[in-house]
């Protein structure tokens, strides 16, 4: 009877730990955070660029905490970068518990960040909780005179009728102005992916070689060694970016309107 | 689509009221055997904002099987309707004086379903190769322990006692989640709670 009574205290100690939930798809909780692109691009209006501009693009955490907060400690320690992108699939099945997983985790690093959304967080209620969360799928910041487009090419989730990437808000934003010479584009899947609406591609391509300022466009999705291809072998780079879960990131650096990049394992 | 979704549900509960009405001699076993046991109200636990619904006792009340229908409002998180059948088992029993019983740990079992668009019962095959995601958006299968504190009643009405109780619960996707991630997140941080209050009749 004894070893039975210390089983009672179980329940008790699982009801001290857990938080009440509506439903696992519920679109927010009385915690969510809210607006956190704005916020953070707020943030990082106030810094000062330097001569070099340098970006840590992380991606496809997924739920692996772990490794996410050996990146975020990662930035933290090392210092020296104006921002960090955080470029989709931070969930496995677009649930927001996992949303606030990785929000909390990127919300200590030191640094501002900026989340675009990926294919696994437009899954279930992925698209509401997102955009109350983080903001507009389709977003542009910039820093430094470099304009960041930042937009939504998760085709498969779009059932590839055509709408994603929106081609028509690419065109309005993917543009230079007075205070911003280059542009470098973000979104989760690359145009050379199944996932990519083939019939899209070429057009996204075009209009990427074709804008004046645009030094790249950066995708993740793939989870394997950084790689960069040019569309018909020439114009700008298209860049694939590694996955935190390899414990691998990609640091972006411009200069003058010259953009390299290296990963850099942690 | 919602509609669409809750029209088998109102059906068969128009058969089950239906078969009631007619309440005829021969149907006397039947309507015993249809008369639940409980009626139970649950706030939160992972299927609704606040969910309604009916129980029935099995193995001499050591187990009962339940049935609920739960909605999460729009400012509680997004409109949500969900339905969910529920499974739980009493092995212990404690009697605290003449008034209450005390089952203290009692594992529960339960499926919910989330109606909707954005949740079908699988992908879209036209868009996802099969295993392409592998998981039931719509469907969720829920595990957990509940502790339950019966108040009896003095035999006087219909109602033979109220029981209130706390559940704590996690799904399939959370224990994925964490079984790929066991370092990074904490046992107990998949598990979500609820509270309830069972009438039993």
């Amino acid at each position: 009877m004894r070893n039975y009574k210390l089983l009672y205290l179980l329940p008790l100690f699982l009801f001290g730990c857990g938080a009440a939930e509506f439903s696992p798809n519920q679109k927010f909780d009385s915690d969510s955070p809210e607006n956190v692109n704005a916020t953070q691009i707020t943030a990082l209006s106030r810094k000062t660029p330097g001569a070099v501009i340098r970006i840590a693009v992380s991606s496809d955490t997924h739920t692996d905490y772990e490794d996410s907060r050996a990146f975020v400690n990662y930035v933290n320690t090392q210092g020296g970068f104006d921002f960090v992108m955080l470029n989709g699939d931070i969930t496995n099945f677009g649930l927001l518990t996992e949303f606030e997983g990785i929000y909390k985790i990127y919300a200590k690093l030191n640094t501002p960040f900026i989340t675009v959304v990926g294919n696994h967080d437009e899954n279930a209620e992925g698209n509401h909780v997102f955009r109350r969360m983080f903001g507009e799928q389709n977003f542009t910041f910039s820093y430094g005179g470099i304009k960041f487009v930042c937009h939504d090419s998760n085709s498969r989730e779009h059932t590839f009728d055509h709408t994603t990437p929106d081609l028509g808000w690419l065109q309005q934003n993917l543009t230079q102005d007075a205070d911003n010479k280059f542009i470098v584009g973000f979104s989760h899947v690359p145009p050379i992916d199944a996932d990519f609406d083939q019939d899209l591609r070429l057009k996204y391509e075009e209009l990427f070689n074709s804008t004046p300022g645009v030094l790249a466009s950066v995708h993740s999705h793939r989870h394997s060694a950084d790689s960069i291809y040019r569309a018909k072998g020439a114009g700008i780079p298209f860049i694939i970016t590694n996955t935190i879960l390899n414990r691998t990131f990609t640091v972006i650096e411009i200069t003058n309107g010259k953009l390299s990049t290296h990963p850099v394992t942690f | 689509m919602v509609n669409l979704a809750r029209t088998p549900l109102l059906f068969s509960l128009i058969i089950i009221l239906g078969c009631c009405t007619l309440g005829l001699k021969a149907q006397n076993k039947f309507l015993k055997a249809i008369t639940p046991d409980q009626a139970i109200l649950q706030y939160a636990g992972s299927i609704g904002y606040l969910s309604a619904g009916i129980g029935y006792d099995f193995f001499k009340e050591k187990s009962s099987l339940s049935f609920l229908y739960g909605y999460v409002p729009k400012n509680k998180g997004g409109e949500l309707d969900i339905a969910a059948v529920k499974f739980d088992y009493k092995p212990f029993k404690v009697k605290i004086g003449n008034q209450l019983v005390w089952h203290p740990i009692n594992p529960v079992a339960f499926v919910s379903y989330t109606f909707g668009q954005e949740f079908g019962f699988e992908f879209d095959s036209n868009v996802y190769a099969d295993g392409y995601y592998f998981w039931s958006p719509a469907l969720r299968e829920h595990l957990g322990v509940t502790s339950e504190l019966k108040i009896l009643g003095d035999g006087s009405t219909k109602i033979r006692s109220i029981s209130l109780y706390a559940e704590a619960n996690t799904n399939d996707l959370y224990a994925i989640n964490w079984y790929h991630d066991r370092k990074g997140i904490a046992f107990t941080d998949i598990f979500r709670l609820g509270f309830g209050l069972k009438v039993n009749f």
